[in-house]
């Protein structure tokens, strides 16, 4: 399996010393720095009086520069060219004996992290930037730390979980994902874990480290999902009270993941198809255009080739965001890997909870496989979890498997009871639906009262 | 020679908490780099190059702000300007030898130190 796997591959400079070369041609001004920065134990100090030297020393890797702008042998300007050139990390602190506000700003464009005037105060200044510079790093440190943790969380080899030949395709199909640009459509009933195959294109694919962000069109009140998606300007509408960039524009360099497609009013889906065709936006209200840098990924529980044929989804719109279709299978559909999932769940569910390891016996495997599972996974999932917290013992039996499913008459042939337990069955639904009213039941099931009498009596309801 | 003492290390002493190798390696820097910075002024004065009269200016300036001399914050920075902008040309000549006068001056007071 290829999957790019990223690695903190960052070194812990925290605990090594806090490297600064001091670019300086002024001697007297390059000891004072030197001797004031030197006061603190974890920071070296290296001094250099033109750009030619320094220049050769680049390959150390400070963790900070500070620059004279005007040396004997070239310009700041150029200096600072060649610091970014070498490596755009590395934090560059301009120190001046001008003040130049348009050389300032124009250096500071250039990639300059700060720029000081000498003065008395200047060396507090250099102070202050190391301590924001050394905070940087840490949470610099920390993000890329995250970050590598959730690549690992997406590892799919890890998170999805299947064996069956239908899972074995939609493997297939996500690696072709994660190689490209395409645009990919997920389908599949709910709970087939939709969004999980989305994070997991994206946290494989080269734009892992940027964002991943996920827009569900129904939970956004549909006269708001154009300035969610497009974002807007200030006073664009009422209660715009202040700029706001849309999802899109959030997702820049990474994914932009539009759940529930099939949702979207139609009004808003050739908005929509206007910005894919465009590949550019405008924000709600505002004039410039902001080009479009990010991956589309859709997913839907809807048949939209048949929402097509209903007129409810634009035709143009479903050939755009097609691109490459991967159809989830339900979980009734594939086979042993319903008991996978469970013992990966009953595994996951005893590690949070500091359980020993509990097994599934023989019947409760059987029962689970029988089961249709309308819920999908997400149903698996909390099925296994009460009957986690259902069994006394280290094994759990057909008993302590219960399924809350919202009662889908399919669902209930599924369980092949003779025909005496369905009727038991839907005169105790009926009586509960009525308060228990014999005389109201029996009219609507059109059966006689005794006879429900008669099922009581037998305590079989 | 004046008497008053022209400098005051009390900024060095501050900076460094009193680091006595520090405040003498500054001293003797300034002790070394001042005539260089003299001899520049003088010949390009003389070569009529103000704005390299101005620049050897701007480069002592940090030293003999941080020396404490007092007597010399405002002039070295005249100085500067002048030569920078080619204004009061009659008055740079006098001003830079009141200048020298007076860093000639700290030289030996420190040199007595």
């Amino acid at each position: 399996m290829v999957y790019i796997c990223e690695r903190a591959t960052q070194e812990c400079t925290m605990s090594d010393d806090f490297k600064i070369f001091i670019v300086e041609d002024d001697v007297w001004y390059g000891e004072v720095i030197e001797y004031h920065l030197s006061l603190n134990p974890d920071v070296r100090v290296k001094k250099f009086t033109n750009g030619k030297d320094f220049l050769k020393s680049l390959d150390e890797e400070p963790n900070l520069v500070t620059l004279d702008y005007s040396l004997p042998d070239m310009s700041g300007q150029e200096v600072l060219k060649r610091i970014k050139e070498y490596n755009p990390e590395i934090p560059v602190v301009i120190i001046s004996g001008q003040e130049d506000i348009g050389t300032a700003i124009k250096l500071l464009k250039d990639g300059a992290y700060d720029y000081i005037i000498k003065d008395d105060e200047t060396k507090d200044r250099i102070w202050n930037v190391i301590k924001n510079i050394r905070e940087k790093e840490e949470l610099k440190e920390e993000i890329s730390q995250l970050k590598s943790q959730i690549v690992q969380k997406y590892d799919f080899t890890k998170t999805i979980i299947g064996n069956s030949s239908p899972m074995k395709r939609v493997f297939n199909l996500l690696q072709k994902a994660i190689s490209s640009n395409i645009t990919v459509s997920i389908t599949g009933e709910t709970g087939t874990g939709k969004e999980v195959v989305a994070k997991a294109i994206h946290y494989n694919s080269p734009r892992a480290k940027k964002p991943f962000v996920a827009v569900n069109i129904t939970a956004i009140p549909s006269e708001l999902i154009e300035s969610e998606l497009f974002g807007h300007e200030k006073g664009s509408f009422t209660g715009a009270i202040s700029r706001r960039i849309g999802k899109f524009e959030e997702a820049t360099g990474g994914t932009l993941f539009l759940d529930e497609i099939g949702e979207m009013d139609i009004n808003m889906q050739s908005k929509l198809l206007r910005v894919l065709q465009e590949k550019e936006l405008t924000r709600v209200g505002g004039s410039g255009v902001i080009k479009l840098n990010c991956r589309i990924l859709v997913a839907t529980h809807r048949d939209l080739a048949e929402e097509v044929r209903k007129g409810n989804f634009r035709e143009d719109l479903y050939y755009r965001l097609l691109g490459l279709p991967i159809a989830l299978p339900a979980l009734r559909e594939r086979g042993n890997d319903i008991l996978l999932l469970a013992k990966h769940f009953i595994d996951e569910y005893c590690k949070e909870n500091d359980l020993p390891k509990l097994t599934l016996t023989t019947a409760a495997q059987n029962k689970m496989l029988k089961y249709p599972w309308p819920g999908n996974i997400r149903e698996l999932k909390a099925v296994i979890e009460l009957s986690c917290v259902m069994t006394d013992t280290d094994v759990i039996d057909d008993d302590h498997i219960s399924f809350n499913s919202t009662g889908s008459i399919d669902t209930l042939l599924q369980a092949e009871m003779p025909l005496r337990d369905y009727t038991n069955k839907i005169v105790r639904y009926f009586l509960d639906k009525y308060n228990n009213d014999v005389v109201t039941v029996a009219k609507k099931l059109n059966i006689g009262k005794s006879t429900i009498y008669r099922m009581l009596q037998e305590d079989v309801i | 020679m004046n008497e008053e003492q022209l400098y005051s290390l009390e900024q060095l002493e501050a900076m460094s908490a009193g680091d006595e190798a520090f405040i003498n390696k500054m001293v003797e820097m300034f002790i070394h780099m001042t005539p260089e910075a003299v001899d520049r002024m003088v010949t390009s004065l003389a070569n009529d190059d103000l704005e390299d009269v101005g620049a050897a200016a701007h480069k002592i300036k940090p030293s003999i702000d941080m020396m404490g001399i007092t007597s010399l914050r405002q002039k070295i920075r005249d100085l500067e300007q002048w030569g920078k902008n080619r204004t009061n040309v009659d008055q740079i000549p006098d001003l830079l030898d009141d200048v020298i006068h007076t860093l000639n001056d700290v030289i030996q007071q420190l040199k007595a130190r």
